[in-house]
Parts: structure tokens; sequence; C-alpha cells
């Protein structure tokens, strides 16, 4: 089962969620594909430039981003957590400002 | 004994965290609001604890009180200066919140957060 | 003219007030709010540059007739530099910043007016609040004003998407004020801790308290402050985890409400960018947690804009993701990486409310805004396809528009800085912006029409369009003489390095 397919099956069942006919284009599978890989080179290119921050960091960056890529596809699960949910919206926002508060406060002593 | 300045932040300290988990885990909406109100009281009184000047006296400088004297001795004045509008802008947000509560309330005949799932 | 400077946030709040009081009047409403929408573009191209201290006097280094009864431990210290006063600050980068502010603000309520028979008094109170609250945000020197307009900006835009009328509004705003809820009080206690560790909330007396070794470099109490300040930027300006809501927040208002909310997003963010670089740029960890919640806003907010179905949605997306790019601008932290950063928000906002405005013309036409159910538009009405066209290949980045070189000029100044990387995210993410754009454009107005599809014959009301050109003109103008704008920010980025 190529990655391809993979996105065919999610795009399919996330459409038969949100409609009556379960019809996938031609046009939203390309917009899922690009997304896949716009987010995929993007958290590559991240990780190749946080080597500068720290070699920590970027280890860290590296795990988060192999726990991200065994996920594939990335962008579905993306799209189903950015939903207007008000729940997942409040966790992100309270995992950020730990993350955010934990990384400044690390930043004192090594950087 | 702790000194009542460090009891006060470690006091605004808990209010600010039981909001946060107020917020994230309580169902009902009232009560989200009620945790809201929490943390913007923590905050507040975070403000006013470093106002605190132990043997302080109001900052109101009245006659016969030599200046120097009562600069060493009033409490710091910016604090409660900022805290007061803080409150009201607390108060205004509240309102806000709570009257679209009430219509929410009206529409889908239930305080649950799940209304706020789409 | 220094009064002028006051005058900016004071009028509209005036003009506010009144026109709440003056609800129902609506002859009265459409010319108050009309005049005082043409006035607000005006003041900050007339109004000098300088401090305005409100409710309080310079500082005591410039009063020689104070400075003359106080003792000589306070005149032989430091406190004679600190501020007594809620000081605004106006310099070439506000100018242009609120004039810019003012254009959006004149062609939403412009708009708002044209669009409807009987005008609200208590929407035009709210638009202009929200706009007199950013004003002042632009204008602050002092942290605590700060955070007062910014909770007034955010009740006032929770206000205007109630007023829309859109299914799915209350909800919205009232998770938006749920999240300023617990984000706002943190931006506070940001505030406070500054404010125990300095002893003042006036933010040039904080860098020059820093700046003479008034405070140790790596104090831990600064830095938390830092991650709180940070954290109340994120929720102002949109960026991750607020991108959500913020995207929730323009699919839900009126697309003239959207525009204008849209530009306050940008202006807080670059306003709070610029306070946080002016506190924080020694530390290095802060400019990088600025460039990474800058990528992810971008990375999250383009590729979510691709998948969406509905066009409120994916426009909100985009403009979500295209406040990333005036993040990296601030988080390099070189001189022209800064310069250029606030020349993309400039552009960002002119090409942004174009945008808005245009889809709005498409809801108008059909009252649908899925692109699925949407086709053969260009038809109906090619002069506005035609801006929409043109607004598109603006904001992807087309020469010879202002977006071409604000993004061009961004890209070199993250090359010389030494991050080619980011660089070829920047790239990645304008391709990937096109191609949304793109994809909701067939879509919309050159896909076969389907059946059934009803267009409404009305014509769409002139106002928009007459905005959506001026807006284009603007965007032509800045493309082609970028020094126009860049010029403006040299006095902001001296001061800051």
């Amino acid at each position: 089962m190529t990655l391809y397919d993979a996105i065919i099956g999610k795009v399919r069942e996330i459409e038969k969620k949100t409609r009556m006919e379960a019809r996938v284009t031609n046009i939203s599978v390309s917009a899922v594909l690009t997304a896949e890989l716009t987010i995929v080179s993007t958290i590559l290119l991240v990780i190749l430039m946080v080597r500068k921050l720290d070699v920590y960091i970027m280890v860290l960056f590296l795990l988060v981003g192999f726990m991200l890529f065994s996920m594939t596809p990335i962008v579905v699960i993306l799209h189903r957590e950015q939903t207007d949910s008000f729940h997942k919206m409040i966790f992100y926002v309270i995992l950020t400002f730990g993350v955010l508060i934990t990384l400044l406060y690390w930043g004192n002593i090594n950087v | 004994m702790i000194p009542v300045q460090l009891a006060s932040f470690f006091t605004a300290a808990a209010l600010i965290l039981i909001g946060i988990i107020g917020v994230f885990f309580i169902d009902n909406l009232i009560k989200k609001v009620i945790a809201l109100s929490f943390i913007s009281d923590g905050v507040n009184l975070f403000l006013v604890t470093l106002g605190y000047k132990p043997g302080g006296i109001v900052y109101i400088y009245m006659p016969g009180m030599s200046s120097s004297w009562f600069a060493q001795n009033a409490s710091y004045p910016l604090p409660f200066a900022l805290v007061l509008t803080s409150i009201v802008i607390g108060a205004s947000t509240l309102a806000v919140m709570l009257a679209i509560i009430i219509i929410l309330y009206h529409r889908h005949g239930s305080l649950s957060s799940k209304i706020l799932e789409d | 003219m220094k009064s002028l400077i006051a005058l900016m946030v004071i009028l509209p709040i005036l003009c506010g007030l009144l026109l709440n009081l003056l609800h129902k009047k609506d002859k009265t409403i459409k010319i108050l709010a009309l005049t005082v929408a043409i006035i607000l573009p005006i003041i900050p191209l007339i109004a000098s540059y300088g401090a305005y201290y409100f409710g309080g006097y310079p500082p005591i280094a410039e009063n020689p007739t104070i400075a003359k009864y106080l003792p000589a431990y306070i005149t032989g210290s430091y406190l004679v530099k600190f501020h007594p006063a809620i000081t605004y600050i106006f310099t070439s980068a506000q100018r242009i910043f609120i004039f810019i502010l003012g254009i959006i603000a004149f062609f939403a309520i412009f708009t708002s007016l044209n669009e409807v028979k009987k005008p609200s008094g208590v929407y035009s109170f709210l638009m202009f609040m929200a706009t007199a609250a950013v004003t002042a945000i632009l204008l602050t020197d002092d942290m605590f004003n700060l955070y007062v307009f910014f909770e007034i900006a955010t009740i006032s835009q929770a206000g205007i998407i109630l007023s829309s009328n859109i299914k799915g509004s209350y909800k919205m705003a009232l998770r938006y004020l749920f999240l300023g809820g617990v984000a706002a009080p943190m931006l506070l206690l940001g505030v406070a801790l500054l404010l125990g560790v300095i002893g003042n909330v006036n933010i040039s007396d904080m860098v020059f308290a820093m700046r003479n070794g008034l405070i140790g470099q790596g104090n831990p109490i600064f830095l938390t402050a830092a991650g709180l300040i940070i954290f109340g930027w994120l929720y102002g300006s949109g960026l991750p985890p607020f991108h959500t809501i913020k995207s929730g927040l323009y699919s839900k208002a009126l697309p003239h409400a959207a525009s204008l909310i849209q530009a306050f997003s940008v202006f807080t963010l670059a306003a709070l960018g610029i306070i946080i670089l002016r506190l924080f740029y020694y530390i290095p960890v802060v400019r990088w947690a600025i460039i990474i919640f800058s990528i992810a806003g971008m990375a999250l907010g383009i590729s979510m804009a691709i998948m969406q179905t509905d066009f409120k949605r994916l426009i909100g997306f985009l403009a979500v993701g295209e406040l990333g790019y005036i993040g990296i601008g601030l988080g390099l932290g070189t001189t022209m990486s800064i310069t250029v950063g606030l020349f993309q928000a400039v552009n960002e906002v002119l090409v942004t409310a174009c945008l808005f405005l245009g889809f709005g013309t498409i809801l108008y036409q059909t009252g649908i805004s899925e692109i699925d159910k949407l086709g053969g538009l260009l038809r109906y009405r090619p002069g506005v396809a035609g801006l929409m066209i043109l607004a598109g290949f603006i904001m992807a980045g087309i020469p010879p528009f202002n977006v071409f070189q604000s993004k061009l000029m961004l890209i070199e100044s993250a090359i010389s800085a030494g991050f080619p990387e980011l660089a070829i995210i920047m790239i990645l993410l304008s391709i990937v912006t096109f191609m949304t754009f793109m994809k909701a454009y067939y879509s919309i107005y050159l896909k076969p029409e389907p059946r059934g599809l009803e267009v409404k014959a009305e014509r769409i009301p002139s106002s928009t369009i007459f905005s959506m050109i001026i807006l284009l003109v603007i965007c032509t103008i800045l493309g082609i003489l970028p020094q126009l704008a860049t010029s403006q920010f040299g006095s902001i980025i001296h001061g800051l390095l």
C-alpha cells in the first residue's frame, strides 16, 4: 500500500464524514499531497536549522520528527486536530504554554 | 512562619493553576468562566503583592508628613492603580462571556461545553 | 501638533461612543462615521513626531523646573531618566502603520455603511473602538497601557464577530474570549514580573535598566516574563496555537469586518514583536522562539489552507499563514530583516484586506462559501474576477508588486543572516500559497458552473470595488517604490540594535 493509496483512503474517510457522497476529486487529493510534502519538508528543514541553536534541541526535534513521520500521513492528523473544537484548542494552548516557559527557562542556563 | 508576601505569591500561583485546570477539565460553561476569573484574580493578587511593604503606610501624603519619611514608608502605589484597571477589564470580559452563554443556552438548552465542539 | 498623537486614539473612541448613543439615527450615524473614518488616516500624516505624555510629565531630566526642588539622591540617580507618565511615541514607523490602519478602517466602515439600508451605530462603535485600541497598541510605550488596549481590542473583535449574524459566530466569539481569558492574564503576569524586577512599566525605562546593568543578564524572572509576554503575543497575532481560532474568527466575520480584523492581528504582531525585541533582543532563545513559532504558523496555516473546502476558512488560514513571514523578519534580528519584516506587515495587511473583500463579493452573489458547489462565476463578473486574480498573484509574490519585494528581501536577509534553510522554507511556502489561491480561484471562477447554482443579478456594491482598486493601486505603488515604506522604519531599528 503506497503513500498515495493511504492518502486516498484517508481523504475518502474524511469526505464520508463531512458529506453525503464520498466523492474524491483530483483537486482534493493533490491538495492533501501538497500539504503533506510541505509539512515534511518544513520539519526536515527546521531540524537542519535548529543545529545552530543547540545540538540537544536538534536531537529533540529529530525524535519528534521521527515520531511524526511514523504517523504518515501527518497532514490528515493535523486536519483532524485543528478543528473548531474548544477542547482541542485549549489543550494545545496549555501544552504550548508549558513548552514555551520550559524552553525559555532552559535557555537561560544553556545558551 | 512564611513571610506574608511569599505566602501571597504562592496563593496567586495556586489561583492561576486552579483556574487553568478548571478551564480545561470542567464541562459546565459557567464554571469555566469562574475558572477564568480565578486566573485573572490570581494575576491581580500577584500585582497587589508586588506593592507590599512590611509596616508600610497607605500612600496618601497627609499634611504634616515629611516627604522623605513618606517616600521611605509608603507602600508602592503603582500596582494598585494597575489592578483597579485590570479588575474593570476582567469584569467587562466576564460580562460579555456570560451574555454569550445566556444566548447559547436559549438556543441549545444546555450549559455543557459540548456545544462548543464542532 | 503633538496633541494630534493623542487625537489618533481619542477621536475614534469618542466617535464610537457617540455612534453608540446615536444608534437608530441612520443619517447622523452615516455622516459622523464617514467623516471620522476619512479623518483617521489623515491625522498621522499631519502629526509631528515625538512623545506625548498622558496624565503625567516628561522625565525629570528634561524638566529642570521640577528637578530644582528634588534632593540630590534623586537628581543624581538614574531615576531622572524614568518616565512618570503614560508615554505615547510617534515616529515614522508608527506613521505608516497608523496610516495604513486608517485606510483599511475607512474601507471597512465605508463598505459596512453602504451595504445596509439601516446602519448600526453599535456595530460602527465596535469597529472604531477596535481601531482605537490597535492604534494605541502601536503608539504606546507603556506595557500596562498596552495590556489594557489589548483587552479592549479583544472584546471589540468578539463584538464584531457577534454582530455578523453568521451561523456559529456566537460560539466562535465565546471560544475566542475563553482563549483570551487564559492568554491575556499571562501577558499581564509577564508585565507584573517586569514591574517587580524593574519597578516601572514604561518600556523605554525597562530597556534603559537592562542596557545599564540595573538587572542581571540571566535573571530567571526576566526570562519567565519573556515567555509570558511571547505567549500573549501569540494570542494577539494569531500564531500557533491560536491560528485555528484566528482563522475561525475571520471565517465568521462579514468580509469587510474580516479585512479589518486581520489588519488588527498583523499590527498587533508587529507592535508587540518590536516591544519583545526591544526588551529581550540580547537573549538568543527569545529570537529563536519567535522564528520557530513563525515557521509553525506558516507551515500549519498554509497547509491547512490548501485542504479547506470553504473559501472563508481557506482565506482565513492563508491570512494566518502569511503572518509567519513577518515573524521571521523580526526573529532574524538584523537591520535588514526587521525592516523587511515590518514592510511585509504593511503589504500583508493591504493584500489580505483586498482578498477578503473580493471573496466577500462571491458570498454576496451566491450566498455559498463551499468551493465544491461554486463554479463558472467568471462570466458574471469578469472585472471582479480580474481584480481577484491580481490580488492572488500579489499575495503569492509575483513581481512587480509589493509582496514580491518584501518576500525577496526577506529571503535575501535570511541567507545573509546565515539561515539558508529559512530561505528555502519561505520559497516553498510561497509556492504553496500560490497553489492554494489558484485552487480556490479555479474552483470558483474557472470550473464549469454546477447545475442549480443561483447567482443573484444584483450589482456588487461599488464601495467594495472601489476599496479593492485603491488597495491594489497602493500595492503596485509600494511594489515599484518600496523605499516609500522601508525608509520609515529606520528610527525604530536604530533604537533597537
